[in-house]
C-alpha cells in the first residue's frame, strides 16, 4: 500500500481537528496540533509532511506568524489557510507574509478540502522534485 | 330945508372927523362879532404904564387884523378901544376867548372916569373873573346910544392873541356855551376813544393800545389845560399849578407821541436811526419843561412850539419812511398823523401869523386835529388787527399747505413702503419657503444618517455575527459527513459479525476473524472518533443557539418599549459581536457584579455599548496593532439608585480638544469612510433619554475609561 500523505492541521479549537481527522484519516495520515509548538514539534519528528492546514484566529501565534516562520524553517510543506474571518487585510497578509497557497474558507466541504489536497500535493511533488535536480546539479558542479 | 342940509352935513363932518382923527368907535349893532381889528394897541415894554399913562398915551398902533397876535413876549400891552351902543339893550359883554393869558386887566371908562374894574387871567385866582368862565367875558352897561371906553392891561407868557367879542351878554353867554359843548363833544369823543383803546388793551394786552390810551389822556389834558377848563375846574385856586400845567402837558404831549408813534412804527425795527433820533427830542422837551419851572414861560413856550413842529414833520418822516418799507400798519397812521400834522401846523403858524390867521377855526385847530387823529389812530390800531389777522391767517393758511404737503408726501412714502414691505414679505416668505426646505432636507439627511449608521453597526452586526457562526458551524458540517460514515462502518462491522457468528466455524475461528476485521477498522480508534464526533455536533450546535440567542438579546427588535433588563446580559451579547473585532491579542477582563433590572431601553442601551467597546477596541488596536498587552476592562457595579458601567482600556486616550468634542455628531478621529462620527452622539443622546450619565476619563497615550451612570428606575428627563 502506497504511504498516504501527512498532514498537519493547526487550529485551537479541538472540535475541528476532529471533524478534519475523522473526515480525512481513511485516505490521508492527518496529525493534528492545537498550538504553535506542538506543530512545530511534528514538523520537526516528521519531515515528509506535504502539507500544512492552519487557522489563522489563534490566541498565542496566528496563522499567519506561523506560516511566515515556518516558510523559512520548513520551507517545503505547502500551506493552506483555513479561517472563517475573510476580512480583506487578512488575506493580504497572509498571502504576502505568509505565501500561502490556498485558502480554505470555513465552514469547508469535504470537496474543497480534498481538491485543495490534490492541488497542494501536485505543487509539493514539484517543488520537491526541483530541490533534490537542483541539490544533483550543485553536488555535481 | 337948507338948513336940514347943513346940519346933515355938519353931523357928518363931525361924525367923520370922529372916525377919521380920534380913534375908532365900534358901533354896535346887535351883532355878535369880533372887534379885533378896530382897537388899538400900547406897548408896555417893562409892565410900568399906569391907566393914566395908557390913557394920555400917543403911541398906539392900530390893530392890523381881526385877531390881534401880539406874539410871544415877555411885554405888556395896553389896548383900547370904544363901543357906542347902538341896539337897543344896555347890557353888552365883552369876551376874549383866549384863556391862556396871564394877566388881564380890564377898565370901563364913561366920560374919562373908570366905573368898572377887573383884575384877572390865569395867574390871578379863577374867581378874580367877573364871570366864572374859562374865557374872559366883561358884562357892561351902555344905555342906548351912549359909548364907552375901554381899556385892557394884557400879559402873558404864552403866545398873546386877543379874540375880542363883541356882543350883548345873552349873545356872548349863548357863544359861551357853545364853546363849552363843542369842547364838551370833544372830550366825549376822546374818552370814548381812551376807555375803547384801554378796553382793548385790558383785553388783548397789546403794549401799543397802552401808549395810545396814554396818549389820549395827555392829549385830553393839554387840551383841557390849554381851553382852560382844568383852571376853571380842577384848579381854580391853584394858577400857578394851572400855568405851569399847561407848559408840562405840553411837552408831555410831544413826547407821547413820539412814543406811541415809535412803538405803532416798530421804529426800533425799521427805521433804527430815526429810532435813536427821537432822543433829541427827550431833550428838548425836557429843557421845555425846566424852562417853565424855572419861570423862562416866553422861552419855554417857544421851545414848546417849536418842538411840536419838528417832533411833528419827524414823527411824519418816520412814518413814510416805515410806509415805505412795507409795513403796512404805517398806512393809517401815516394818514391819521398827517391830517393830526396839518391840524398842527395850522394851529402853530397862526400863532407866528403865517399862511393861516387867527380865527375860529384855526384856534380850534388842535381839538379838530386831535379828534380826528384819535379817530383815525383807532382805525389803525384796528387795522392793526387786520394786519395781524390777515398774517395770522396767511401763515395759518401756509401751515395748513405745508400740513396738506406733509401729508401728501406721508401718503406717498406710505404707498412705496406699502410696496416695499410687499416686496420684502415675498422675498421674505420664498426665503422662508427655501429655509424650510433645506431644514427638511437637512433632517432627512440626519435621519439617512443615523439610517446609515444604524446599518454601519447593523453591517457590523451581521458581519460579527456572521463570523461568530461559521466555527460552530463548521463543527457540525464537517462532523458530520465522517460520523456518517464512521456509523455505516459500524452497522457493516454489525452485519459482518453477525453473519460470523451464525455461521458454523468453530469458535476460535469466529473469534480470529472478528478480531482481524475489528484491527481493519481500527475499531477501538472508532469508537472514539465516533465519540469525538458527536461531541463536536453537539458542542457546534449548541453555540450556535447561544450566538444565537445573544443576538436576540442584542437587537431586541421590542427596541421602544421601557423594559426592566438585566444590563451584565447585554453587554455579554455586544462582546459577541464585538468578538469578531479582537484579534485574540487583546485581553478582555470582565468584572460583573450583581446587577438589578434596571428599567431602560435594553436594546438602544446594547448599541450604546457596542458603540463604546468597540471604540475602545479600535483605541487599543491602534495603540499596541498587532502587538499584546491591549487590555479593555468592562466593570459593573451598582448603588442604590444607580447602575454603574465602566468600559476602560489602555489603548490611545484622548487629549483635552478630542474629550471636548467626542459627543458632538459627525466628530470623529478615525479616518474618511471609517466611521461615521454618530456613534458617541446616540450613545450620548441615549444615555440623556434614560436620565443618566456619560463620564470621560482620559488620559493621552495612557487610555480611556468610560462611566455610564444608568438610573435603576426609569424617570423621564426633566427639562
Amino acid at each position: 500500500m502506497p504511504e498516504k500523505i501527512k498532514i498537519l492541521y493547526v487550529d485551537d479549537e479541538p472540535e475541528n481537528l476532529v471533524g478534519f481527522k475523522a473526515a480525512l484519516r481513511l485516505d490521508y495520515q492527518i496529525l493534528t496540533a492545537v498550538n504553535v509548538p506542538q506543530a512545530i514539534g511534528f514538523l520537526n519528528e516528521h519531515p515528509g509532511i506535504r502539507i500544512i492546514f492552519c487557522d489563522q484566529r489563534m490566541p498565542g501565534k496566528t496563522g499567519v506568524d506561523f506560516f511566515e516562520e515556518i516558510r523559512i524553517s520548513h520551507p517545503l510543506p505547502v500551506r493552506i489557510m483555513l479561517t472563517a474571518y475573510t476580512d480583506v487585510e487578512s488575506i493580504i497578509d497572509a498571502i504576502n507574509k505568509g505565501n500561502i497557497f490556498r485558502f480554505v474558507k470555513k465552514p469547508w466541504t469535504e470537496a474543497d478540502i480534498i481538491w485543495a489536497i490534490a492541488e497542494a500535493d501536485k505543487f509539493y511533488m514539484a517543488n520537491s522534485m526541483l530541490a533534490v535536480k537542483n541539490d544533483e546539479l550543485q553536488k555535481s558542479i | 330945508m337948507n338948513r336940514i342940509k347943513f346940519y346933515i352935513v355938519f353931523f357928518l363932518l363931525i361924525c367923520l372927523h370922529h372916525f377919521s382923527f380920534a380913534q375908532e368907535t365900534i358901533n354896535f349893532k346887535g351883532n355878535f362879532g369880533v372887534i379885533g381889528d378896530k382897537i388899538e394897541f400900547l406897548v408896555d415894554s417893562n409892565s410900568n404904564i399906569s391907566l393914566q399913562a395908557a390913557i394920555k398915551s400917543d403911541h398906539y398902533k392900530k390893530s392890523q387884523s381881526k385877531f390881534p397876535n401880539l406874539l410871544i413876549t415877555p411885554f405888556s400891552y395896553w389896548v383900547r378901544f370904544s363901543v357906542k351902543n347902538d341896539d337897543p339893550g344896555k347890557t353888552l359883554a365883552l369876551q376874549i376867548t383866549q384863556p391862556m393869558i396871564d394877566n388881564i386887566d380890564f377898565y370901563q371908562l364913561n366920560n374919562g372916569a373908570v366905573v368898572k374894574t377887573n383884575f384877572s387871567g390865569q395867574s390871578r385866582p379863577f374867581n378874580a373873573r367877573l364871570v366864572q368862565h374859562q374865557t374872559f367875558i366883561y358884562p357892561f352897561i351902555i344905555s342906548p346910544g351912549e359909548s364907552g371906553t375901554f381899556y385892557l392891561h394884557v400879559k402873558s407868557g404864552k403866545q398873546l392873541v386877543l379874540p375880542i367879542y363883541l356882543g350883548t351878554l345873552e349873545q356872548v353867554f349863548e357863544s359861551a356855551l357853545i364853546k363849552d359843548i363843542s369842547f364838551g363833544i370833544y372830550i366825549g369823543i376822546i374818552m370814548v376813544m381812551l376807555l375803547y383803546n384801554l378796553f382793548i388793551y385790558i383785553t388783548v394786552k397789546d403794549k401799543n393800545y397802552l401808549y395810545y390810551v396814554s396818549y389820549l389822556a395827555i392829549v385830553l389834558l393839554t387840551q383841557a389845560c390849554m381851553e382852560g377848563y382844568v383852571f376853571r375846574f380842577i384848579l381854580p385856586n391853584h394858577p400857578y399849578l394851572a400855568d405851569i400845567s399847561i407848559y408840562i402837558t405840553t411837552a408831555l404831549i410831544g413826547l407821547a407821541a413820539i412814543e406811541f408813534a415809535k412803538h405803532f412804527l416798530s421804529a426800533r425795527k425799521y427805521t433804527p436811526v430815526l429810532y435813536k433820533i427821537s432822543y433829541v427830542f427827550w431833550l428838548l422837551y425836557t429843557i421845555q419843561i425846566i424852562l417853565a419851572l424855572t419861570q423862562h414861560y416866553n422861552a419855554s413856550y417857544t421851545v414848546m412850539l417849536s418842538s411840536a413842529m419838528f417832533s411833528a414833520v419827524y414823527v411824519l418822516i418816520m412814518a413814510i419812511t416805515i410806509f415805505f418799507k412795507g409795513f403796512r400798519t404805517a398806512k393809517f397812521f401815516l394818514i391819521a398823523w398827517s391830517v393830526f400834522i396839518v391840524c398842527v401846523v395850522v394851529y402853530v403858524l397862526k400863532d407866528f401869523n403865517i399862511l393861516f390867521p387867527y380865527n375860529d377855526v384855526t384856534s380850534s385847530a388842535l381839538l379838530i386835529g386831535s379828534a380826528f387823529e384819535a379817530v383815525l389812530l383807532s382805525f389803525a390800531l384796528a387795522d392793526k388787527i387786520n394786519i395781524f389777522k390777515a398774517e395770522k391767517e396767511k401763515s395759518q393758511e401756509e401751515t395748513l399747505k405745508v400740513l396738506q404737503e406733509n401729508e401728501r408726501i406721508i401718503r406717498e412714502q406710505n404707498v412705496v413702503l406699502e410696496l416695499k414691505v410687499e416686496e420684502r414679505t415675498v422675498e421674505l416668505s420664498e426665503s422662508n419657503q427655501e429655509l424650510n426646505k433645506t431644514l427638511e432636507d437637512l433632517k432627512q439627511t440626519q435621519t439617512q444618517l443615523v439610517e446609515s449608521e444604524k446599518m454601519a453597526s447593523l453591517g457590523q452586526l451581521t458581519a460579527g455575527i456572521a463570523h461568530e457562526i461559521n466555527n460552530p458551524i463548521n463543527f457540525v458540517t464537517s462532523n458530520i459527513n465522517p460520523l456518517k460514515r464512521d456509523i455505516d462502518m459500524v452497522l457493516d462491522a454489525l452485519t459482518m459479525i453477525e453473519n460470523v457468528g451464525m455461521s458454523d466455524a468453530s469458535h476460535a475461528e469466529k473469534q480470529k476473524k472478528i478480531n482481524d476485521y475489528k484491527e481493519e477498522l481500527d475499531f477501538d480508534y472508532l469508537k472514539v472518533e465516533i465519540k469525538h464526533l458527536i461531541k463536536g455536533i453537539n458542542e457546534g450546535a449548541n453555540r450556535t443557539a447561544e450566538i444565537v440567542k445573544g443576538l436576540r438579546i442584542f437587537s431586541r427588535l421590542d427596541e421602544d418599549d421601557l423594559k426592566k433588563a438585566d444590563l451584565n446580559e447585554g453587554l455579554e451579547s455586544t462582546m459577541v459581536i464585538i468578538n469578531n473585532l479582537l484579534n485574540n491579542k487583546i485581553n478582555v477582563i470582565k468584572q460583573y457584579d450583581d446587577l438589578p433590572a434596571v428599567e431602560c431601553y435594553p436594546g438602544k442601551l446594547n448599541q450604546v455599548f457596542l458603540n463604546i467597546i468597540s471604540n475602545a477596541v479600535y483605541a487599543v488596536q491602534k495603540k499596541f496593532g498587532e502587538n499584546t498587552g491591549g487590555e479593555i476592562a468592562i466593570i459593573t457595579n451598582h448603588d442604590d439608585e444607580n447602575v454603574f458601567i465602566k468600559i476602560k482600556d489602555n489603548g490611545t486616550g484622548m487629549d483635552a480638544q478630542t474629550q471636548k468634542k467626542v459627543f458632538e455628531p459627525f466628530f470623529t478621529t478615525k479616518d474618511v469612510g471609517e466611521g461615521t462620527g454618530l456613534g458617541m452622539s446616540i450613545a450620548y443622546n441615549t444615555v440623556k433619554k434614560h436620565n443618566g450619565q456619560i463620564i470621560i476619563n482620559s488620559k493621552l497615550n495612557e487610555g480611556t475609561e468610560f462611566t455610564l451612570q444608568i438610573p435603576i428606575v426609569f424617570n423621564a428627563i426633566t427639562i
